[in-house]
């Protein structure tokens, strides 16, 4: 009777994989990925509202400069400012509102197929008609 | 069962060390990936950002203002240089003919100017000035830039849309950057699209 050492002894093989190897793996590659997707991002709105501003000052100054602002006054017509803001890009969206001195609205013009957005940018000119003082208001957005 | 020479010898070796050696080379090479990535982001946005400051100079400088000295139009071909011309400006300038009115619209409280009313002449002139001295035009706009060039569209309204009628500059090819901007403003009266375009070759 001699078993051998071992002889009968089951061979027992195991990986182990504890959790923090797993949770470390886990993080490090949200990491990276999330770094990956953070540097990709494409950033385009640093000068969008510059320029729709600057157009929408454009926008005003050429209507006043034009007299279709001191026109749609006097003749109560807003026909040649709407012609001028349906001429504006198509991504560019405006609403032109005319104020007396009292801040009473005179009338509105709005360039068609156009949704309203809650980002906009507004600017205002002042001009004369009638010998008095109005100023026009324009609310502009992207498209 | 024999000691041998009462020495223990034994290797430690665990999954988790094997793990961890990978883990540690796999972010060593993310990181340097990841930082040169950012890198060449960080300066390509800051050429671009470069372009757009340089657009909307440009811009601002051709119709808002008549430029420096407002009769640049009439100096000589041979004379034109950034010496002589400080800035360049498309929009009229006053003169004897409206200083009357300049004086009246003044005495109400009010400024005149000729902010976005362009000049005919004027723009005739930057077209045919391009012809021989663009790298001049360059300098006095300030694009200073080795590979910096623009291209300055003046569109008029017909009606239904706007139609070019005059190209200055060089037109975008194989441009690595460009940054486009629209200035709206008159001309005759009629309304006009002033595009400038400035790009990186």
């Amino acid at each position: 009777m001699g078993k051998m050492r071992g002889e009968g002894k089951k061979k027992k093989k195991a990986v182990i994989f504890t959790l923090d190897a797993i949770f470390a793996v886990l993080i490090a590659t949200s990491m990276i990925v999330a770094s990956f997707l953070f540097f990709s991002k494409t950033d385009l709105s640093t000068y969008n509202q510059q320029d729709l501003y600057r157009a929408s000052l454009d926008t005003l100054t050429v209507l006043e400069k034009d007299f279709k602002l001191k026109n749609a006054v006097e003749t109560s017509s807003t026909a040649a400012i709407e012609s001028y803001i349906n001429s504006l890009p198509s991504q560019i969206c405006a609403n032109i509102t005319i104020f007396d001195k009292e801040s009473n609205m005179i009338s509105s013009a709005v360039k068609i197929d156009c949704q309203d957005s809650t980002e906009r940018i507004v600017a205002s000119r002042v001009f004369i008609a009638n010998n008095d003082v109005y100023y026009a208001k324009i609310k502009s957005w992207y498209q | 069962m024999q000691k041998l020479n009462g020495r223990n010898k034994a290797q430690f070796f665990s999954m988790d060390f094997v793990v961890a050696i990978l883990l540690f080379i796999t972010i060593l090479i993310s990181s340097i990936f990841i930082w040169d990535y950012s890198q060449e982001k960080i300066f390509l946005n800051e050429k671009r950002n470069n372009l757009n400051l340089l657009a909307r100079n440009t811009a601002s400088s051709l119709v808002e203002t008549p430029g420096n000295p407002s009769n640049w139009s009439y100096i000589d071909t041979n004379d034109f240089n950034e010496t002589n011309v400080l800035s360049l400006g498309l929009t009229r300038g006053n003169s004897l003919n409206n200083y009357d009115q300049i004086n009246k619209v003044s005495a109400s409280g009010f400024n005149f100017n000729n902010l976005l009313i362009l000049d005919q002449e004027k723009i005739q002139r930057l077209y045919e000035l391009d012809q021989t001295k663009h790298d001049k035009i360059k300098k006095i706009l300030g694009l200073l830039g080795p590979n910096y060039e623009f291209e300055i569209s003046i569109k008029k309204w017909n009606g239904y849309s706007y139609t070019t009628n005059y190209t200055i500059g060089l037109t975008p090819i194989n441009a690595s950057n460009i940054v486009r901007l629209d200035r709206f403003a008159l001309l005759n009266n009629t309304w006009t699209d002033v595009m400038i375009k400035v790009w990186e070759k």
